[in-house]
């Protein structure tokens, strides 16, 4: 097979970093009208001592099951907004302990009722530095991305409906640092996001034996998407070669469900 | 530490003391700080004989045709936000004349000198734990060569993406 060989071929300088910035708010959280327009001021503040270059894009985002955002393009699907929103710059430069504003417009959708969701995402890089020579400039590049998240509803038109898909217990041996868990998957099948708390029951031969908490952080779940709900059994040696019953149950603005498992411990 | 606080802070210790001097006998005060959520990343390549790129070398096990790139990245990474969560990104690698691509199925990452990952998906390397501390990272990379890659001189691009948990 042959061997493939990479050489890069800049001087050391250009290899070499420090990025410091932040953008306010985060997170947006916020309700509106069906054709209302909404406005929304980001400011981005480079606190490092190098300026910074910003490209802003407005992208779509949803949360994978661990509730990690997940940022893509811009697209029609249901619920999201991206494409009724405007930003007032799409790049900018910011010296070194300076601040930038920018600023959102949506115009909310009509006939959309329910959640919309989209992020503002800010590309950041170093200047590209002015060379005299005009050999291969930059052959590696770093940059961050941080994105705004902005979580939208219109005002009670939305339907909250969570269904739990499965519930699961983790294979065994059980140790300290691989302890006994139980873990449920949780999808919305509402038009709107919901917040959904939830713990769970344990019984041995009908009597109550434990109650563990489900953590899944904030618990947000946008609109068709699905969240891991876990949660850690320190006692479970307790119970070896029992049957166990666990009923889990979660809650939400607007409702509740749950869902039992049963299980034996080896 | 943010302007912001500092604000804070003073305003604390010195708005009482200025209040009784104006003679006033009481004042009602709400102060606000708004402490920003920020991330900081200090980066710098490093080269076949620096100390880390052998460290972490010898702690990857490379089977033929995987090549691994003659440097690497190391990284400190901080945050002071709990909720939030930096991960890499690696781009196809392209061609200096821009015509030939190494894409990143063909990409793997050692984290740390941990094992190969695959370069398709982010790779997490701040968890909201992490909160507050100084991470080091030391990030190599490899490549599994196929006869349909071409040699020569190729750009890389990483990014470092945040993300808050909301």
């Amino acid at each position: 097979m042959r061997m493939l060989l990479l050489i890069l071929l800049l001087p050391m300088t250009a290899y070499a970093g420090m990025m410091s910035f932040s953008v306010s708010p985060s997170i947006i959280k916020y309700e509106t009208v069906q054709g209302g327009i909404k406005a929304f001021d980001l400011t981005f503040i480079n606190q490092g001592d190098n300026s910074l270059k910003a490209d802003i894009q407005i992208m779509d985002f949803n949360l994978d099951k661990k509730g990690v955002p997940v940022i893509t393009n811009k697209s029609n699907n249901t619920g999201q907004w991206a494409r009724f929103v405007a930003i007032d710059k799409n790049n900018f430069k910011v010296g070194a302990k300076q601040s930038k504003k920018i600023h959102v417009t949506l115009k909310t959708p009509r006939g959309k009722p329910g959640g919309g969701y989209f992020a503002v995402v800010f590309n950041t890089s170093a200047p590209k530095l002015k060379r005299k020579s005009k050999g291969i400039q930059n052959v590696m590049t770093i940059g961050g991305q941080l994105p705004v998240l902005f979580i939208g509803e219109i005002s009670r038109s939305g339907k909250r409906k969570v269904k739990v898909l499965k519930g699961a217990v983790n294979k065994a041996p059980y140790t300290k640092e691989k302890p006994f868990k139980l873990r449920f998957v949780l999808k919305n099948i509402g038009t709107t996001h919901v917040n959904v708390t939830g713990d769970v029951l344990l019984r041995h031969n009908k009597k109550v034996i434990g109650r563990l908490m489900l953590e899944s952080g904030s618990g947000l779940i946008l609109p068709q998407g699905e969240r891991y709900f876990v949660a850690t059994w320190a006692k479970s040696d307790r119970y070896a070669n029992k049957k166990i019953q666990a009923e889990a149950r979660f809650s939400y603005v607007g409702g509740r469900t749950s869902k039992k498992i049963s299980f034996k411990i080896p | 530490m943010p302007i912001n606080f500092k604000i804070f802070v003073w305003l604390l210790c010195v708005l009482p003391a200025l209040t009784n001097a104006s003679g006033t006998k009481s004042v009602d005060m709400q102060v606000q700080a708004d402490i920003h959520a920020s991330m900081q990343m200090q980066w710098h390549r490093i080269e076949v004989d620096d100390l880390h790129y052998q460290q972490m070398k010898n702690k990857i096990k490379l089977k033929p045709g995987w090549v691994l790139l003659p440097y690497g990245l190391y990284v400190e990474l901080q945050t002071n936000d709990v909720s939030r969560i930096v991960s890499l990104r690696v781009n196809n690698l392209i061609s200096t004349n821009k015509i030939d691509t190494i894409a990143t199925d063909s990409i793997y990452i050692s984290h740390n000198g941990n094992a190969l990952v695959t370069a398709k998906k982010d790779l997490a390397i701040l968890d909201p734990e992490d909160r507050g501390l100084l991470k080091k990272h030391v990030l190599l990379f490899v490549i599994k060569t196929n006869p349909t890659q071409k040699p020569g001189q190729y750009l890389a691009n990483f990014k470092f993406v945040s993300n808050t948990l909301p």
